[in-house]
């Protein structure tokens, strides 16, 4: 590269400022020069396998790296090994492990209403029953209220036994709003026979007279 | 003893402890002297020197580190390290502590181109502080003081050829107008 003459004299400077730069101190470069061959002694240590530095300038770091892959190749072959043997030991735990897992999350079945000989006739059946009420009393003073709520059931074509019927679990409400007026069986007024009534006029005559009978006696 | 760059760089590469050591015994004054330059502190001239040697251990024990230019690679290390220093740590001393040495060994009494010369390079110095920007003074440097050439300045800085060109061309000429004030001072 070309330079005019007064930057020549510049660059010549610089020349003699380059060689009269200072020196690194003999001291601190020894200094430095210790922690320099420490350092690559745990350099060389921390190839483990390379066994440190080499002093002859073979191919160290190359088997050092052949070596540690080949550890690594063993190393994980065992493991697979390892797992293998312990999975053929506890198959059969395994296996039920498996079992009772894929069992859990099946879905909870519901069992089909029994079906009746009376009722195969389509026709609406309306179950009358009087939901019943259990009160369950703990001595930790917990209540515990089970009721009954009676639905409605649909007989349906049920010929064929084996047919399936689905059924909810909770029927939706509808119209129902779970009152059940007009739906309570009205008790039956019994109404007295005249025989009895009879009978009754009898033994009240009866009565009488025995009582008229008895009157005398027990009058004083 | 190895002595061919390339052989050195090879068995060093293997980590052989030889030429570990001779790369060291051969780069550390010179980075010294580099980071001196660069950051004016003999003591984190000394350090960083360490760090660079340190590094070149790691990258050698990783499979790694330079293949071709070891040199200029262990310059770029430092030069690295010194701007990360100086993000952190402001140096604003002068570079005198490197034209002060020149004392060293010379006659009690100095003739009189000895003191022109002196006068001159003093005034060279502070014009390479004072005048020139980093990148100016840092190309100057690689240049006319570690004898590197444009391309190995360029790796070294990170900046292409004819960048390098144009930032050397203006500090030179800064220098060279720095220098003429003063001597018509003078």
């Amino acid at each position: 590269m070309e330079l005019d003459p007064e930057d020549k004299k510049v660059v010549d400077l610089l020349s003699k400022l380059k060689n009269s730069n200072g020196a690194y101190p003999s001291d601190i470069l020894a200094a430095r020069r210790r922690t320099y061959l420490r350092q690559m002694a745990n350099v060389g240590l921390g190839l483990g396998v390379g066994a440190g530095l080499n002093s002859g300038g073979s191919a160290g770091g190359a088997t050092a790296t052949i070596t540690s892959k080949i550890l690594e190749t063993v190393l994980i072959a065992a493991i697979v090994i390892e797992a293998g043997t312990i999975a053929y030991v506890y198959r059969d735990k395994i296996a039920d492990l498996v079992r009772t897992y894929i069992g859990s999350s099946n879905v909870q079945e519901i069992a089909s209403p029994s079906t009746d000989s009376a009722s195969s006739n389509s026709e609406f059946v309306v179950n009358t029953e009087i939901p019943s009420v259990t009160v369950t009393i703990t001595p930790s003073g917990t209540v515990t209220v089970t009721s009954g709520t009676p639905s409605p059931e649909f007989a349906g074509d049920n010929n064929n036994s084996d047919t399936n019927v689905n059924v909810n679990a909770t029927p939706s409400p509808g119209d129902n709003n779970g009152n059940q007026y007009g739906l309570t069986p009205k008790p039956e007024r019994t109404k007295e026979n005249n025989t009895n009534d009879k009978n009754k006029d009898e033994t009240n005559d009866g009565g009488t007279s025995n009582n008229n009978s008895n009157g005398n006696s027990n009058k004083p | 003893m190895i002595k061919d760059g390339v052989a050195l760089l090879k068995a060093a590469q293997k980590l052989d402890e030889e030429a570990l050591t001779a790369i060291f015994d051969e780069f550390a004054p010179a980075i010294y002297k580099y980071t001196l330059r660069l950051c004016h502190d003999p003591i984190v001239a000394d350090n960083i020197v360490g760090d660079v040697f340190a590094q070149l251990l790691e990258q050698f024990a990783q499979g790694r580190g330079p293949r071709t230019n070891l040199r200029s690679y262990l310059y770029q290390t430092a030069y690295h390290l010194v701007v990360d220093r100086s993000r952190y740590n402001q140096h604003t001393a002068p570079l005198e502590i490197a034209v002060n040495m020149t004392g060293k060994g010379q006659s009690a009494i100095p003739t009189q181109t000895q003191i022109e010369e002196r006068v001159l390079m003093e005034g060279l110095v502070t014009a390479m502080n004072s005048e020139l920007t980093e990148d100016q003074r840092h190309v100057i440097i690689l240049r006319f003081l570690e004898d590197f050439s444009l391309k190995e300045t360029a790796e070294i800085v990170g900046k292409d050829v004819n960048n390098i060109k144009v930032i050397q061309n203006r500090g030179i000429a800064k220098l060279r107008k720095a220098l003429g004030l003063q001597m018509e001072d003078d």
